[in-house]
């Protein structure tokens, strides 16, 4: 969706790495796969810690291959052999790309919007694919959009209802990742706090553009008080990742769990601190 | 029941001083401290007794000694809140909302502030939570359970999170003069490989 959760590469072991690698690799042929070549240019490293949450709460043990990499035939890559769960993973990531699409091209004016709207048949063919395959994840998004729409109409001044959508729409996501009732709770909680994260970093990045442009950014208010300062978004954010690892603390991991334990206690945290380039 | 071993992350030959770590450690994460208000607390509840469990069981295995735990517990001061703290710890947040609404704005005292930073709090609200905590903490400095919902938050706003994974120096990218000298010394080296050199005197 924005790329906003990525592991802390420096402090990951290789192997770590190469698993990590791995697991991008596989959701992008996955994609290519299922969705045609042009959504492979789509894939972010959210979607990557989504697959990677979904086989971590999984017991079987997950075999790597080596094979040719599609992008580039010369390299070789390391691939999962069973890519049954990389499915779930590449429909969301399509129909939230979708949805992002659409909104890009009501927002945008001229050549970006151009744009845009060269890439829309591509995309929409994928989303009514991967809608057919999980109507479910095609609900929640839907849902997301339109709370977003409505909050942006009325103007809403107040981050914890703005970030609500987007963080609502992750906690559903990652629900549907286990059928057993008290790691959902787990998992609501993580998708809830780490949608927040999401919300509140890519609206502080974006808060100069959408001053300039005159676009909605419900920290504007804020920063027109000179209420506004990095320092506070950073809290807000620390707060978020803090509540994640709590929840996540409580959830059963059966594999990845360095890979995880890197993203959730280091990867955040050290993203929202470059992007916010404090 | 799990292996008490495997519970508290720790091998079979473990030393005692190391299964009494491992326990200590797991102990503080999920103690009901850092789980107060959290909608997951009875999940954390749970883990606690497994490893409490654990703990005994490995200890009364190994000669039979003492027992450990740790709990905390709060109470409703005023009768009319008694209901709505009931209505929060079973995660009915609207309902509890819903009754704190009902009390007149000028009837609001610190306890109220306290309970709907609760229910905010729960709700993933952080931003409103944190303003509702600090206004409960300022109404009545004194009270130990609305600092320690606002130490939470704080605590939390401040990154402490990052626990075991980090290596090192924390926050990556410094370097201390002992780093320094090394990699003068390396490259030092490289360069005599190449047939150069860069520290003349070594």
């Amino acid at each position: 969706m924005f790329g906003y959760i990525r592991a802390a590469k420096p402090e990951m072991r290789i192997k770590e790495f190469e698993l990590y690698k791995a697991v991008y690799c596989s959701l992008c042929k996955e994609m290519g796969k299922t969705y045609g070549i042009f959504s492979r240019f789509t894939l972010s490293y959210d979607f990557t810690f989504y697959a990677l949450l979904n086989m971590a709460l999984k017991p079987d043990v997950c075999d790597i291959t080596r094979k040719c990499c599609t992008c580039n035939p010369i390299k070789k890559c390391q691939y999962l052999t069973d890519m049954s769960d990389m499915k779930m993973p590449a429909a969301a990531s399509m129909i939230l790309c979708y949805f992002k699409l659409m909104d890009n091209i009501s927002d945008e004016k001229g050549l970006k919007k151009v744009k845009y709207l060269l890439a829309k048949p591509f995309i929409a063919s994928a989303y009514k694919k991967a809608k057919k395959l999980y109507p479910s994840l095609d609900a929640v998004a839907k849902s997301y959009i339109e709370s977003q729409n409505e909050i942006e109409k009325n103007n809403c001044t107040s981050i914890d209802m703005a970030a609500e959508p987007t963080a609502k729409c992750l906690a559903e996501m990652f629900k549907m990742l286990t059928d057993n009732e008290a790691q959902k709770r787990c998992l609501d909680r993580i998708g809830y706090s780490i949608g927040r994260y999401i919300y509140i970093l890519d609206a502080a990045v974006d808060l100069e553009e959408d001053i300039k442009l005159n676009r909605y950014n419900p920290l504007k208010e804020m920063y027109k008080a000179g209420e506004y300062s990095k320092e506070f978004i950073a809290g807000q954010l620390n707060i978020c990742v803090g509540e994640a690892a709590k929840a996540y603390e409580l959830l059963d991991i059966k594999k990845f769990k360095n890979i995880l334990d890197n993203l959730i206690y280091l990867g955040l945290q050290d993203t929202f601190i470059k992007e916010l380039k404090i | 029941m799990r292996d008490p071993y495997e519970v508290l992350g720790v091998s079979k030959n473990a030393s005692d001083e190391e299964v009494k770590n491992a326990y200590r450690a797991l102990a503080r994460k999920y103690h009901p401290d850092n789980y107060a208000d959290n909608p997951l607390s009875d999940l954390a509840g749970e883990k606690m007794q497994e490893i409490n469990r654990a703990y005994d069981e490995i200890v009364n295995m190994r000669k039979g000694g003492s027992s450990a735990s740790g709990s905390s517990g709060s109470g409703a001061t005023k009768p009319e809140y008694a209901h709505i703290r009931t209505l929060i710890s079973n995660n009915m947040l609207d309902e509890a909302q819903r009754k704190l609404d009902e009390f007149p704005t000028n009837s609001r005292d610190a306890e109220w502030y306290f309970l709907s930073g609760s229910v905010l709090y729960k709700r993933g609200w952080y931003s409103n939570a944190y303003s509702s905590f600090a206004t409960a903490v300022n109404m009545d400095p004194n009270n130990a359970e609305y600092k320690q919902a606002l130490n939470n938050m704080q605590r939390h706003q401040n990154g402490a999170y990052s626990g075991p994974y980090r290596t090192g120096s924390n926050m990556g990218g410094s370097c201390n003069s002992c780093d320094f000298c090394s990699s003068l010394i390396c490259a030092d080296c490289c360069c005599e490989c190449m047939g150069g050199d860069l520290i003349s005197c070594c």
